[in-house]
């Protein structure tokens, strides 16, 4: 561990499915060394996310360990068939940051609302792998051509409206919007859906 | 139920990064309770936010911050604030989402309605001086209209109740209209029902 380069589509999906079994064992077994791994792992990154966020450099340690924390207490929440392993950490990263960056609780989807709209052709969900998904996702990002890949990694670091990716990158609006898009689609398609 | 106006792909990215206002992210994930497809699409925006996670380095993490983070594992897990507060009313909880009444913070019985005209009612859900915007829940009679009107910022209604036609199409529970600045627009409600809907009004531009 601690090497986070990955090299090919397959390693990628190999990792990636050990960490599905990493955290399903901390979510069945309570599994601390299972735990200890994904900590390995994912702390450097959450950490690095939550600066580039605009988490102070300082406090961003303490905002990685809590994101830990609660992955340790949230396991049992995690559903294999509804998200990879890195977009449940993403979510749950993010959610950290901007609750300590403001009052108000980040609004979110309840699963449990009485007003949830269910959908009305609900896939037959085992058959999607997101893991599988998500190795292609990110072979597509490596892919991307790098003004397109720029304007979206910005986007998800500084969580920025379009109008001040542009600002920063010193590009006309319309450009930032044109590249989001196309990068956008790229990536859809590689996630295996129409763009 | 089928919703028909969504937002388009810069708010859906601006709620999966954190880019919007609260009150505008209210809205995104009230409209994401009601409409499965952006739900989807969401989620797959979502999952390109894990893999540039997936992508960053950084420094590898200390033995202490570990051993650390272990011996807190037992601790008992802060209290969540997320939960909306318990609503007696259960025909308002199927109307309402849940991010919504968070953000109303009371049950129903406890809103304060007030009546700028005889035929709307509206509850103020927060502070202007708070978010640089009008965000409120409004409720206009069957076949009345709301006055013509424009906005400095992009205006958000999602539609909860009843439905509403303006030179943008017809919409209904779900629907989202997203009303750029300087669109003057004038929205007339169904003849067959009372509206319900939900607005922010961005004072200022703000994402
Ligand atoms: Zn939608």
């Amino acid at each position: 561990m601690g090497n986070g380069q990955v090299g090919t589509l397959k390693q990628a999906t190999n990792q990636s499915e050990g960490f599905v079994a990493l955290l399903i064992a901390v979510a069945e077994r309570r599994d601390r060394g299972a735990f200890s791994e994904l900590y390995r792992h994912y702390t450097p990154k959450v950490t690095t996310l939550a600066v580039r966020m605009g988490v102070e450099r300082s406090g961003a340690d303490e905002v990685a360990q809590e994101v830990m924390l609660a992955v340790w207490r949230r396991a049992r929440s995690y559903d294999p068939t509804r998200a990879a392993v890195s977009t449940w950490i993403y979510a749950i990263a993010r959610n950290r940051v901007i609750d300590g960056m403001r009052k108000q609780k980040r609004a979110e989807v309840d699963p449990q609302d009485p007003a949830l709209e269910q959908a009305e052709h609900p896939e037959v969900e085992a058959l999607i792998d997101n893991e599988r998904r998500a190795g292609r996702l990110l072979d597509a990002l490596d892919a991307l051509p790098t003004e397109q890949a720029e304007v979206l990694r910005f986007s998800y670091f500084q969580g920025k409206s379009q109008s001040l990716v542009a600002e920063e990158l010193n590009l006309p609006l319309g450009t930032v919007k044109s590249r989001t898009r196309l990068g956008l689609a790229r990536l859809r398609g590689a996630m295996g859906e129409a763009p | 139920m089928t919703t028909h106006h969504h937002p388009d792909d810069e708010l859906l990215l601006g709620y999966v990064t954190g880019a919007l206002s609260y009150p505008a992210e209210v809205v995104m994930a009230a409209h994401l309770t009601l409409c499965p497809r952006c739900r989807d699409a969401a989620a797959d925006l979502e999952m390109v936010g894990g893999e540039i996670l997936e992508e960053l380095e950084g420094a590898s993490i200390t033995e202490d911050g570990l051993t650390g983070v272990l011996a807190r594992l037992d601790e008992p897990a802060p209290v969540s604030m997320v939960a909306p507060p318990p609503e007696a009313d259960s025909e308002w909880a199927q109307l309402v989402p849940a991010p919504l009444r968070a953000m109303a913070a009371v049950p129903k019985g406890d809103l304060s309605w007030r009546r700028p005209l005889p035929w709307i009612s509206v509850v103020d859900l927060a502070n202007m001086d708070d978010h640089g915007a009008a965000v409120y829940l409004m409720h206009v009679r069957a076949g009345r209209a709301i006055p013509r009107h424009s906005h400095r910022g992009t205006e958000l209604t999602l539609v909860l109740a009843g439905g509403m036609t303006d030179q943008h199409g017809h919409f209904r529970r779900g629907d989202l209209l997203a009303v750029p600045p300087g669109v003057t627009h004038h929205p007339v409600m169904d003849d067959d029902e009372d509206c319900l809907c939900f607005s922010v009004l961005p004072m200022e531009k703000c994402w």
